[in-house]
């Protein structure tokens, strides 16, 4: 089965919820939390796979906790994925340079995730 | 990063450079014009002042050898006289008259001849044998020099007004002896000086010219003037001149003086007699020698000054369109920097827009993916479907608006890549074909042979205009319409031509100038059916035009519409598999 373990983090419940959701037979991990605090304080604690960053969060933007959690060894192997509805070149830009593994531009679709996360999934024929 | 300073910065520089540059070139050329007159000037004024010096230096070798030639005569005359004295026939000296005036008819510089005997009386003369009382000369210089002083040969006195003769005369003199030596007396001939003026007024020296004959003492002898004064009508001829030193020392010279006379700085000219301590002096004012020299100079000058004049004015012009011309380059930056801030904020507000657009989006179209997979009753499925798909067009939308911003920014970028368009085109059919729905009208799809399977294009793009094309369609096409797509290359040019046909509605004909224009709309597309922002074909039209294609349709009102665009498919770019 899916070893993969998802730390969604985002301020509106609705997208916070989503990508659990849409994943929800794939058989992986979502861990779900509403700031950038609370996401840094989460990866201390336990082990993930996947982190997907929505970046205008409050106080600490997603870009700040990417930029943190890269510099940590926890962040050396960690997927990071943007999760946002900034949708401009240069947005896309300066998150690339900031250390994000690949951008999720909202609105998302369920396939749109599963090839931004890079995992297996209920559906693959393997 | 482009780092907006640095053509403004470079631009300035380079007007003021051009304005610095362009001010030196007409200075240095000022200057050197300048120069050139003032050194032209300069040697010009030294060659007429040496014409000048040599003139004068001939005027002074024809005076001194007329003068020399006077005094010849005037010897000669006096040897004679002493001959006769000395051989006790001193006193008729009307024959030594005689013989003078038959000898030297023309010239009568002399106005006495005659004799002093030792006491210092005057013992004959040329004049009048008899005179009522002896006249006494024993104080007179001439006859002094000779009873006094050493043996001289000949003297030459100052002007001295005659005691006989009653006129004005120099008193040429010669020692008389008697037959043991002793001292006789003197021989004496009175030179009138006005000979010499009259004989110097032949050459003009000017209105403040000189002539003078001086004695190495520095009393002139005879002294004539420019401005018609002469010997004892001049205030000069009594006073003794400063001559400089060399003019003692050396036999012929020149010289520059304002020290002489009445101080008027004038170039002298002068020559030594040559048995006599006396000098030919002759003098030219060096502003009336210079009169011709400054003539042609006011020439020059008034000519540089034309030429500084025109100078002057096409700098000045020049400048003054420079300046007009940086001044519409500072005003044009401004305007430019305020379109600048313009687009800036309205990237601004287009980015945030779209962020806040998405946002919700994101709940709208995730959960309606999610309930469409998770329920089960029929009806409610279709429901979050519709929801789904509203949703899907709304996002459609959004990424229209932003795809133009894109392009008329220029940051939009086409991927051409490998493109297998058969799949592609029947991908896109196929999506039309489901959203079609109850909507009862045929999609279709023509394929021609002699289009290539594979080609080099940036398919996503490809994609964004058919689908474009498609929606429109199918939005005005009615219950039982038909709608074709046909693909085909033209033999012509090798271009892919694509092609949207319906069977709709049409479009009016006084609107067809208009379709391409942004926010355009059909009036009826409002009253009908809400749906269309008016952005879609614009983008269609640039996306085709960025694609190096042209695009274009035909429509009849109630008959329906075809759209069309060619997009390039060389050979070259092709795979073509058979």
């Amino acid at each position: 089965m899916n070893k993969s373990h998802l730390l969604v983090v985002d301020d509106n419940p609705a997208n916070r919820m989503l990508p659990g959701l849409l994943l929800r037979k794939d058989g992986c991990r979502v861990t779900t939390c509403d700031s950038g605090e609370s996401a840094l304080e989460k990866l201390q604690q336990e082990p993930f796979t996947h982190l997907l960053l929505d970046i205008s969060l409050p106080r600490i933007s997603g870009l700040d906790v990417c930029r943190q959690v890269r510099q940590q060894p926890l962040g050396a192997s960690m997927r990071i994925i943007a999760y946002t509805a900034h949708a401009m070149p240069q947005e896309i830009q300066e998150f690339l340079e900031a250390g994000f593994d690949g951008i999720l531009v909202k609105p998302i679709r369920r396939q749109d995730l599963i090839d931004a996360l890079n995992i297996a999934t209920a559906t693959d024929p393997t | 990063m482009q780092a907006p300073w640095f053509p403004r910065w470079l631009a300035f520089l380079r007007t003021r450079l051009a304005f610095i540059s362009l001010s030196i070139i007409a200075l240095v050329l000022l200057g050197l014009l300048w120069a050139a007159m003032l050194l032209q000037s300069q040697r010009d004024q030294g060659l007429s002042l040496l014409e000048s010096r040599s003139h004068l230096l001939n005027i002074a070798r024809t005076f001194k050898e007329h003068a020399e030639n006077t005094f010849n005569d005037a010897d000669q005359a006096l040897r004679l006289v002493k001959y006769q004295f000395e051989r006790g026939r001193s006193h008729d000296l009307s024959v030594l008259n005689e013989y003078l005036s038959h000898e030297l008819p023309d010239k009568h510089y002399y106005n006495q001849i005659g004799i002093i005997d030792e006491r210092g009386y005057y013992a004959s003369s040329n004049l009048s044998v008899k005179q009522p009382t002896p006249v006494d000369l024993s104080d007179r210089e001439h006859f002094r020099v000779h009873r006094d002083g050493p043996r001289s040969h000949l003297f030459v006195s100052r002007p001295v007004m005659g005691r006989i003769s009653q006129k004005w005369s120099i008193q040429v003199t010669q020692r008389l002896s008697h037959p043991d030596g002793r001292f006789a007396g003197v021989s004496v001939i009175s030179i009138d000086p006005d000979y010499f003026v009259r004989f110097h007024r032949g050459i003009d020296l000017g209105v403040q010219g000189v002539s003078a004959l001086i004695g190495l003492d520095g009393y002139p002898r005879t002294l004539t003037q420019g401005d018609g004064h002469a010997n004892q009508d001049s205030l000069f001829v009594n006073q003794a001149l400063a001559l400089p030193p060399e003019v003692l020392h050396q036999e012929r010279g020149s010289f520059l003086s304002d020290q002489l006379f009445d101080g008027v700085l004038r170039l002298y000219a002068y020559e030594h007699l040559k048995d006599a301590p006396l000098v030919m002096l002759t003098g030219m004012a060096r502003s009336e020698a210079l009169e011709e020299f400054q003539a042609r100079n006011l020439t020059y000058f008034q000519f540089g000054a034309v030429i500084s004049l025109i100078i002057g004015l096409f700098a000045g012009t020049s400048l003054y369109l420079l300046r007009r011309a940086q001044r519409i380059h500072v005003e044009l930056e401004a305007s430019r920097q305020q379109a600048d801030v313009a687009n800036r904020h309205k990237s601004e507000f287009l980015a945030s827009m779209s962020h806040e657009l998405r946002t919700p989006l994101n709940g709208i179209i995730g959960y309606s993916e999610h309930l469409q997979a998770e329920l089960h009753d029929p009806e409610l499925q279709w429901a979050s479907k519709v929801i789904h798909d509203s949703s899907t067009h709304l996002l459609t939308l959004v990424n229209s608006i932003l795809d133009l911003t894109k392009i008329e920014a220029g940051k939009i970028e086409l991927s051409p890549r490998r493109v297998a368009l058969h799949p592609l085109l029947e991908d896109v059919c196929n999506w039309h074909r489901s959203r079609l729905g109850d909507h009862d009208a045929a999609l279709t799809l023509e394929w021609d042979n002699t289009v290539p399977e594979h080609c080099l294009l940036d398919g996503v793009r490809l994609k964004q205009v058919l689908s474009n094309l498609l929606d429109n369609a199918i939005k005005f096409t009615p219950q039982g319409g038909r709608i074709t797509v046909r693909v085909q290359r033209v033999s012509t040019t090798g271009l892919l031509r694509f092609e949207v046909n319906d069977t709709g509605e049409g479009i009016a004909e006084d609107m067809q100038p208009l379709v391409f224009e942004k926010f355009w709309q059909q009036e009826a597309f409002i009253t009908r059916r809400s749906a269309g922002t008016g952005l879609g074909l614009t983008l269609c039209k640039r996306l085709v035009e960025l694609m190096g294609g042209q695009i274009g349709f035909h429509s009849r009102p109630n008959h329906g519409s075809t759209f069309y665009f060619t997009l390039p498919c060389s050979p070259q770019q092709a795979a073509h598999t058979p």
